[in-house]
């Protein structure tokens, strides 16, 4: 083995010696060293334009997507596409640029964008129309300035010109990057002057193939790529907008979210921003942290909306006020929502991957994932998106960042867990004072069926109050413990009326000759309540939003809508006090399902479960089984709590 | 594509033709009007006229034969479209790319697309539903080609064929200079075989005896006749306005035409055999010739010889008030009389 070289020799040294001497006595000068080899400008082909754009930019919605994004990086607030004829411009009231920017706009490979403000940061963007269009037009202007300039690319012609380069033959000198370049890129300045204060970019791609042309041309795919690529803003409907805006805009370095308008010929503009989901609870925010203790960091910045009606963000379709002037639209606006259902990265904005990619946080069995709409900005830098954008590069940094947001997303479950428990329970008090009241009367007049039914009627409800009160809301909580007592003391006085002179067939007899139906009976026409079970099923099916029907005099029925007027208003869903009120002395009407007995699609729906094709089909099956075997009401009742119990308390089926 | 902007042109676009144009959505009870036309780099047309055009426009810009033409052509095209950008009426307009003739004619531009308002039949036969159309030359309305034949005529006549049954306002605007050689005194010739009242003929030699230093008075005689001509076999009712002359970019010397062209519609369908005007022969060689200098519309000091004056007021009548006294008292003739 040769000895190494004892004398080190500087890089300098070296490059001048390289000038001085050729390669092979340069070599021989320094045996078994590996020496810097310098790469010249006739080094590297222009092949590498076509090579870089087509392996970076596969669809041509990429490029339109580089264009933007360069205005978000810009600091614009809107930026619009038009696709006209065979051309497509992307103009932005950015900050424009001047002529040492606009220069450098044209490097290759070189960008002065920092990787913690912008996305853009490859400086190869500009180039990503190459194969789409023949000519590229960067006009701008920058406030202050007096002329815009006006930066043309010739790629029709780099094209022609490679081209040619193919069919020379293999010892011909082929063109340089640089050559290629320089020969058919060309800089101007307009005389058309502008107000000094004025700023913007466009960038016009001319003469786009027919092919890419159409594939732009799709509206619908040009949009919904447009949000799920660029920082879009929310519609200015969403409640949370700013709320969610003004904590990004502290938290994420270079956040901008813009209103992107697009324009096609012959059609309305249409002006593209993330939906307005309705009722959704306030949104939660915070820093996803890596590491504790003093090795804590903040990696990244979260926001997420729970679903305030305890189902998936695509159900709070039927609230869309588009929806309720037309119907049709509801599946196209549940499809819109849908996009939005659980967790998705960003970075500056950006969206790295979809959301199916985070749902493996969240426990499959209970499937509240869907229940959420929220993102998750990664701070890190060491964190790097794929040219691609579908995930991130596989590194150190990668890996903490899945764990750190795996660990936010597994507390954010379980708020939506105790979120849905505290919901169930609320709406068992609501229901259970409505029934206990129910009770309370009957037993004050004496007009119960039976002692007995009624006293384990009470003992049902009792089990099952003990068990919610403390899941229920603050509000609902006082109200449980009041209906606990009142039953209690209901329970009492049907022991002592049991154990007393009158028997319970004298007292049967004394009520079939009064034939006193029930408050709801008193108001209900036999035959509604006959169909009203079928009713009932379809209004579940077809996710109406008529949730609650109403009797309210002989031949009408009124439909109610959940947010209905009083509440509406209201922050807060009716409680049992408003309800008793409501059933009681305000009006005439009487919620129907006061009267009816849960079912067990119903029940598991109320536990969050979702019913879609066989699961839905396997349950309305049991539901019929059911109602076919078990006749007694009591026993069905039993059932469905036992079943009730299981669910809410997750215990295996053999226990 | 048009000449840069002037004073006279803007003086022209700012008050005759605004007035026009407020004129005809008055008549079309309508609030905007649909455009197709030559906006240029600089759509100084589509911005003055900004709150009474309707979204759909749709301007042609020619692509150029040379390299070198080719060169310009996208660079106007890119300008066109910074500057409706930046005055924020991009919303709607649609750029076709080749000569207005042949998009007239063939109903399609260079890439395959047609204008935005089309009654969706094949190109070659499909009519278009624009209603304004401001084809702002900046050359002269026939260059004859190798065979004799004049494309921008022929697209003229087919502008009428497209846009049949659909009443417009029609702005012309073309160089004094062309290639139509003798055709135009020929067409004198022609209108000089039809008997028209007393001083018919008279008037007739008057424009037949300008010099070719005078060719925008020949021009002013036939033009608002050859246009009347083609729509009505079109069924279109036909009101020309008086011709502007004025001194435009690198003082050439243009002639500006207006008409009102109303679809004749017998029971609610287009009639089928012709329209008749109200305005004839005579009427039309009449029309007083304006001009524009330094920016100011004033009616020309050489009048054909049975010129009248109190005949002018009624084709004045769009304009403003102040404007038409202004034109109308100010009439000095070119022997320097003074009309009050």
């Amino acid at each position: 083995m040769p000895r190494r070289a004892n004398v080190q020799i500087s890089k300098r040294d070296l490059a001048y010696q390289q000038m001085r001497l050729p390669l092979d006595e340069l070599l021989d000068a320094h045996p078994d060293e590996l020496i810097p080899l310098d790469i010249g400008v006739d080094d590297i082909g222009g092949e590498l334009l076509s090579i870089l754009s087509t392996g970076l930019y596969t669809n041509p919605l990429d490029c339109i997507r580089e264009y933007v994004q360069n205005a978000v990086d810009a600091n614009a607030s809107t930026a619009t596409i038009k696709i006209t004829g065979n051309s497509v411009h992307v103009f932005d009231n950015g900050d424009g640029m001047s002529l040492d920017e606009i220069v450098q706009a044209r490097q290759f490979g070189l960008s002065m964008k920092s990787l913690s403000q912008h996305v853009g940061f490859r400086g190869i963007g500009i180039y990503s129309s190459f194969h789409l269009c023949n000519q590229l037009r960067v006009t701008s202007k920058k406030a202050g300035e007096k002329y815009q300039h006006i930066l043309v690319f010739e790629f029709g012609a780099m094209k022609a010109e490679l081209d040619q380069n193919k069919q020379r033959d293999t010892h011909e000198r082929k063109i340089t990057l640089v050559e290629l370049l320089s020969a058919h890129t060309k800089i101007s300045r307009s005389r058309h002057t502008l107000p000094e204060d004025a700023h913007f970019t466009h960038v016009e791609m001319q003469e786009i193939s027919d092919v890419h042309i159409k594939k732009l041309g799709n509206r619908e795919e040009l949009k919904h790529y447009m949000i799920r690529n660029l920082p879009i803003d929310f519609d200015e409907s969403f409640e949370h907008k700013d709320q969610i805006n003004q904590q990004l805009h502290l938290e994420v370095s270079g956040y901008n979210a813009i209103m992107l308008i697009l324009q096609t010929d012959g059609l309305p503009d249409i002006v593209v921003t993330k939906p307005s989901i309705p009722f959704l609870q306030p949104p939660v925010m915070g820093p996803i942290i890596s590491g504790t203790g003093k090795n804590a960091r903040k990696i990244g910045y979260y926001w997420a909306c729970l679903n305030a009606e305890r189902d998936h963000i695509a159900a709070n379709a039927r609230y869309d006020p588009r929806v309720l002037k037309n119907r049709d639209i509801l599946k196209a606006i549940q499809e819109e929502f849908r996009a939005y259902e659980g967790f998705v990265y960003k970075m500056r904005g950006f969206t790295i991957g979809n959301r199916d990619r985070l749902r493996y946080c969240f426990s499959p069995k209970v499937q509240l994932y869907p229940w959420y709409t929220g993102e998750i900005y990664v701070l890190d830098t060491s964190v790097i998106p794929k040219a691609d954008r579908d995930d991130f590069e596989t590194n150190e940094a990668k890996r903490a960042l899945d764990i750190a947001v795996m660990q936010q997303l597994s507390a954010l479950e379980d708020a939506a867990e105790s979120f849905q428990a505290t919901g169930v329970a609320d709406e068992r008090v609501e229901k259970y004072s409505r029934e206990v009241a129910r009770i309370e009367s009957e037993v004050e007049a004496n007009t119960q069926e039976s002692d007995f039914e009624t006293y384990t009627q009470l003992n049902d409800i009792l089990k099952d109050l003990r068990r919610q009160e403390k899941k229920a809301s603050p509000k609902n909580q006082p109200i449980a413990r009041d209906l606990i007592k009142l039953a209690e003391r209901l329970q009492k006085r049907l022991a002592n009326e049991t154990e007393t002179s009158q028997t319970e067939a004298a007292r049967r007899k004394r009520a079939a000759k009064e034939e006193k139906p029930s408050p709801l009976a008193q108001q209900i026409p036999t035959d509604t309540l006959a169909t009203f079970s079928q009713e009932r099923l379809i209004q579940l099916e077809s996710s109406s939003p008529i949730e609650t029907i109403s009797y309210a005099s002989q031949n009408t029925l009124v439909f109610q809508h959940p947010r209905d007027e009083k509440y509406a208003s209201s922050d807060i869903m009716p409680t049992t006090s408003n309800m008793v009120e409501m059933s009681q002395h305000s009006s005439p009407s009487v919620t129907l399902s006061l009267q009816l007995s849960r079912t067990l699609s119903q029940v598991l729906l109320e536990a969050g479960w979702s019913l879609d094709g066989d699961c839905k089909r396997l349950v309305t099956l049991l539901e019929v089984t059911l109602e076919n075997i078990v006749l007694d009401k009591l026993l069905y009742q039993s059932i469905l709590a036992d079943f009730e119990d299981r669910l809410n308390n997750d215990l295996p089926a053999s226990v | 594509m048009p000449f840069a902007d002037t004073e006279n042109k803007a003086a022209i676009r700012r008050i005759w033709d605004r007035a026009l144009l407020q004129r005809w959505i008055q008549k079309q009870n309508c609030s905007h009007l649909t455009y197709f036309g030559l906006p240029g780099p600089e759509i100084h047309d589509l911005i003055d006229w900004k709150n009474l055009l309707d979204s759909r426009r749709t301007g042609a810009e020619s692509i150029g034969r040379t390299k070198q033409e080719r060169l310009k052509a996208r660079d106007e095209m890119g300008k066109l479209a910074t500057n409706l950008f930046i005055a924020g009426i991009s919303s709607g307009f649609q750029l076709l790319r080749g000569d207005v003739e042949d998009v007239i004619l063939d109903g399609l531009d260079c890439d395959g697309n047609r204008p935005q308002i089309n009654d969706g039949r094949v190109a070659h036969i499909s009519k278009f539903g624009y209603d304004f159309v401001n084809l702002d030359f900046d050359g002269g309305l026939g260059y004859k080609d190798g065979a004799g034949a004049a494309r921008r005529v022929a697209a003229l006549k087919k502008l009428f064929e497209r846009q049949e049954g659909h009443s417009f306002l029609f702005f012309l605007t073309i160089n004094v200079r062309d290639t139509m050689g003798d055709e135009i005194e020929d067409y004198i010739r022609g209108l000089q075989t039809r008997e028209r009242g007393p001083n018919w003929q008279e008037t007739l030699n008057w424009y037949l005896n300008r010099s070719d230093g005078e060719r925008d008075y020949k021009l002013k005689a036939i033009i608002p006749s050859f246009i009347q001509t083609i729509s009505e076999t079109r069924v279109f009712r036909c009101t020309s306005c008086p011709p502007i002359a004025y001194e435009g970019h690198e003082r050439a010397h243009m002639l500006h035409f207006a008409f009102e062209l109303e679809a004749v519609i017998l029971n609610g369908r287009t009639a089928n055999l012709r329209g008749f005007s109200l305005q004839d022969d005579f009427d039309l060689i009449s029309l007083p010739l304006i001009r524009c200098e330094n920016g100011q519309l004033q009616l020309a000091s050489k009048q054909h010889p049975t010129f009248n004056i109190a005949c002018c007021a009624s084709s004045l009548d769009f304009l403003p008030e102040d404007i038409q006294k202004t034109l109308l008292h100010t009439y000095v003739d070119q022997f320097g009389t003074e009309t009050k």
